[in-house]
This record gives structure tokens, C-alpha cells and sequence, in this order.
């Protein structure tokens, strides 16, 4: 892929643009030094405006040329890494599965955890591939959103889904719902994927072992929250309001991401009518996510 | 030095893969023991030298590259085989690994009999190489025979003493401390100490110099320890 450089794009600014801009700058000034009639005036004064807006229009489309790229950059980065991660979870399954059809594990607690560690394996590679569908719905939440009436306890069961085939992974969460709730209106697939992307980062982001909390309970204005706690370092002021943006990484996390699940999460959530907000914990960090509840007409 | 099960470590920071070639390997008849960072590596590899080091270079405290150059410049580990297991595909990752001293360079995601075959083809060339007959002077070592002949006439040898100086002509000109050679001929488990080194040398020099108190071969190296020259 070629991308023009910085400078290449100044240099295409400064010939094309600055060069003809400031020859009719000359030609305006001189009009209006040597003027003769008084049409002069207003002839001299509108090439001057003629070369101002040349520059500052070509200044606007280098800056969002710029900013395009730098977003294009930044996918095809992931696109990389994600590549990359893909890579580990499919090893293993490879030569789990070699090695139970070379037929050479007799003993039968070996075959079952070869089939244990293929499942969990299996639940990984689910994960990441829910990684690339949010990616691609990071583009258009809005438009693609379609509502209808839903359980918010069974949305949360088909969340946790994948999560549940890892055991290790399935000890670290703890759940918690709290009913009676009504029904939300939600996009089935967008909500699972943000209520995906909120375990998953509470898992990366805690300490090793430590648990995640999902709670599910009624908010004040008859809507429904879904909260996902971690018990990671909470993020420091200064960041907080960057966090919902796409890409944006945590200084020193060191950890691989996307820098799109929350960012997506957030953005389904606004599309549904509802909010994603960072609220303050004992431990940790508290993501609650609020969606309205289903009216009777919705039905 | 008897027969045993030839040893592997495994250095993968992944929790599965890990378990998988631990496995495979142990039931291949291997002796394998396990590290998932380059520190622990270290600790293992300091309780004794592997035949054989299976190294993933993406670990969470540093680059397997690092580990490499550093077994590579260690006096006692150098010598180990090591296979690089990386997701990493490049020709030039491969060529920098094999540069820094890899042995062989396997991507990940790969075929397991590929795989075993190449471990086993690599522990094949150690052995070939620590089988073969090392001359000196008048001396010839049949490693395999375990004979030990000066001029024709085969010498009557310890089995130690026979270690001793196969491991001293493995590494012609190579100063070893009294320490090293403890470690490396008599094992970690031994309690022995620099005297017994000294005891060992003096009478293989009895019986392999032609003139005992004025070595040729196996010498002293004040201060440091002994090597043998040719």
C-alpha cells in the first residue's frame, strides 16, 4: 500500500495551491495599489477572497485526507493483529487434533483433557471472531440497529455463551439478575456483541485469576442496566473520557486489543436510545450499560 | 555416561499449546519439563543443560531472542540444541533467529509429525556428533566403545575418569573451572568438591601424559581451572 507522506502531501499543497494562490494575491494587491476606476476596488478585492478560500479549502481537505489515513492505518493494524491472535488458538486446535487421531493417547483421562483443552481453544477462536464482527459494526451502528422487544436475562445468557465453554474462564464470572425486569428493545446481535465486549475487556484488563461481576437489574427510569465489574487498576481520571473512543488503548495496559470494544459498546448502546457510562467502584472499574425498556405499543 | 531419556524444555507463554507439547513429547519418550516466561527458562536451565530447547519468541517478560543470546554466550549452555517456535513467519524472523543461533525455525500454526520429526532429526545430529571419535597427540577417545587408546595400547580408565576426559576433549582449548566440570562430569546431586576435580586430574595425567609432571595435554590454568590442548 502507498501512502503519500506528509511531506509529499505539503509539497502537492504548496504547488498546486500556495503557488497560484499567491500570484493572485500579487495581482489583487497590485490591482488595488494601481487602481484607476472604482471597479478596480472591488475586482482586486475579490481575487484576494478567491485566493484565501483556495488555501483555506485545500488546507481542510489535506487535514481530513490526513485523518482518513491515519484512521486506515490504524484497521489495517488491527487487521494484522488479529491475523496474529488468530494464530495461537489455532495451533493448539491443529495439534490437539493430530494428535488424537495419531492414535497414541491410550489413556483416557489424556484423551479427555485433549478434548477439554480443544473446546476451550474452540471458545477462543469464538471470541476473536466476535472481535472482527464488532469491527465491522463499529461503521455503522446506527443504521444497522433493528429493535424489537427482548428478554435482558436471556440476552445475558446468550452473552455469556462463549465464555462458559472455557472452565478457567467460566470460575472468573460471577452473575447476578435481579428481577422482576421488563422487556428492553434491543438489537439481539448488537446487544450480545457489546455485553461480549464489556466481560471480555473485564477479564483482560483485571488481574490474572480475579473475577468479573455481571449484574442485571431495573434502572430508576423503568430502563434496564447490565453492569460489568472488574477488578482491575481503575483507570485513571485523565483518560476516562477517551476510553469510549475507537482505538484508544490504555497507556501501559500492555495488553493485545482492538481499542474498538468499547468504543462499539458504547455505540450500540446510543443507537438503542440507551448509555454506556463508567461508573465509580469499591475495586475496579463498574461499565453500565442502559437500554429503555419495551412499551406495550412495541410489541 | 549412561543412557538416558533425552531432555527437552519447553518455553511457551501459552497456557494450551504448552500442555499439548508436553504431551506429545513426553509420550515420544522424551524427558520434558516446562517454562512460560524467560525467567522461569532460566531458572530451569541453570538446574541443568536440556539435549533440546523448544523456544516460542513472543514471551510476556521479553523476547525468546534475548533468551537465544544469552544461552549462546553461556560457557555451559551454549552447546544446547535450540528449535524456535514462532507465529512469526517473515523470512527475515527467520533468518535473525537462525543468525542469533537457532538450530532450526518452526511457524506456528504447524503440522505435529513435521514437527516431532524435526525435534528427533536434531537430537540425531547431537548424538552423531557425540559419537564421534576424537583424536589428540597419541590419544584416540571412542565415545562409543567408551575406549580410550595412546599409541595403540588402550588405557584402563574410570568410568568418571573416562567422562572427564571426554567432556575436556569435547571442548578442545576450553578453560572449565573446577565448579563447571563438578556440574557437568559428576552431576548436580554429586557433593563434591575442587579436590575431587584435582584427585581426577592427577591420575588420568599418570596415565595419559608421557611425562606426568610435565603435562602436554591436560593443563593447568592458574586462577581458572583445566583444558586440554592437542
Amino acid at each position: 500500500m502507498v501512502r503519500p507522506s506528509w511531506h509529499t502531501s505539503l509539497w502537492l499543497l504548496l504547488s498546486t495551491v500556495l503557488m497560484p494562490a499567491v500570484l493572485s494575491i500579487s495581482v489583487g494587491i497590485l490591482i488595488l495599489v494601481f487602481y484607476r476606476a472604482a471597479w478596480d476596488v472591488a475586482f482586486g478585492v475579490l481575487v484576494l477572497c478567491f485566493a484565501v478560500f483556495a488555501v483555506a479549502g485545500s488546507s481542510i481537505t489535506v487535514f481530513l485526507l490526513r485523518r482518513t489515513a491515519r484512521l486506515a492505518q490504524i484497521q489495517a493494524e488491527f487487521i494484522a493483529n488479529i491475523s496474529h491472535d488468530f494464530r495461537t488458538p489455532l495451533t493448539s486446535i491443529r495439534m490437539f487434533v493430530e494428535t488424537l487421531r495419531s492414535g497414541r493417547v491410550v489413556d483416557l483421562e489424556e484423551r479427555d483433557r485433549c478434548l477439554e483443552l480443544l473446546e476451550r481453544e474452540t471458545g477462543r477462536m469464538e471470541r476473536l471472531v466476535q472481535q472482527v464482527l464488532l469491527f465491522r459494526q463499529a461503521d455503522h451502528a446506527e443504521k444497522t440497529v433493528a429493535p424489537t422487544p427482548q428478554d435482558p436475562a436471556e440476552l445475558l445468557e446468550r452473552a455469556l455463551q462463549p465464555f462458559e465453554m472455557d472452565e478457567q474462564v467460566a470460575a472468573r464470572i460471577t452473575r447476578e439478575v435481579r428481577g422482576p425486569l421488563p422487556l428492553v428493545l434491543a438489537d439481539r446481535d448488537a446487544v450480545v456483541g457489546a455485553l461480549r465486549a464489556l466481560v471480555d475487556n473485564g477479564l483482560k484488563y483485571g488481574p490474572q485469576e480475579a473475577g468479573v461481576e455481571v449484574a442485571l437489574r431495573a434502572a430508576p427510569d423503568g430502563a434496564v442496566a447490565f453492569s460489568v465489574e472488574d477488578r482491575g487498576q481503575p483507570i485513571p481520571e485523565k483518560e476516562r473520557r477517551h476510553i469510549f473512543r475507537r482505538f484508544y488503548r490504555l497507556k501501559g495496559s500492555g495488553r493485545s486489543g482492538s481499542g474498538l470494544g468499547l468504543a462499539v459498546a458504547n455505540e450500540i448502546a446510543r443507537a438503542h436510545g440507551g448509555k454506556l457510562v463508567l461508573q465509580p467502584a469499591t475495586q475496579g472499574n463498574r461499565f453500565v450499560m442502559t437500554l429503555p425498556a419495551a412499551t406495550e405499543d412495541d410489541g | 555416561m549412561t543412557e538416558t531419556k533425552e531432555r527437552i524444555v519447553i518455553v511457551e507463554d501459552d497456557a494450551s499449546i504448552r500442555e499439548g507439547l508436553e504431551l506429545n513429547l513426553r509420550l515420544e519418550g522424551y524427558s520434558v519439563r516446562c517454562a512460560a516466561g524467560s525467567a522461569e527458562a532460566l531458572t530451569l536451565l541453570e538446574e541443568g543443560a536440556p539435549d533440546l530447547l523448544l523456544l516460542d519468541l513472543m514471551l510476556p517478560d521479553g523476547s525468546g531472542l534475548d533468551l537465544l543470546r544469552r544461552i549462546r554466550q553461556d560457557p555451559v549452555l551454549c552447546e544446547i540444541h535450540v528449535l524456535i517456535l514462532s507465529a512469526l513467519g517473515l523470512e527475515s524472523d527467520k533468518v535473525r533467529g537462525l543468525r542469533l543461533g537457532a538450530d532450526d525455525y518452526v511457524t506456528k500454526p504447524f503440522g505435529l509429525a513435521e514437527l516431532l520429526a524435526r525435534i528427533d532429526a536434531s537430537l540425531r545430529r547431537r548424538r552423531v556428533m557425540q559419537q564421534a571419535v576424537i583424536r589428540f597427540g597419541e590419544v584416540t577417545i571412542d565415545p562409543v566403545r567408551r575406549e580410550v587408546t595412546r599409541g595403540g595400547e588402550t588405557l584402563k580408565l574410570t568410568p568418571r575418569e573416562h567422562d572427564l576426559l571426554l567432556h575436556l576433549a569435547r571442548h578442545m582449548d576450553r578453560v572449565f573451572s573446577r565448579e563447571q566440570l563438578l556440574q557437568r562430569v559428576w552431576g548436580d546431586e554429586y557433593e563434591g568438591t575442587a579436590r575431587t576435580v584435582d584427585n581426577f586430574v592427577r591420575s588420568l595425567r599418570a596415565k595419559l601424559e608421557p611425562d606426568p609432571s610435565t603435562p602436554r595435554h591436560l593443563l593447568t590454568v592458574h586462577g581458572l581451572g583445566y583444558k586440554l590442548t592437542s
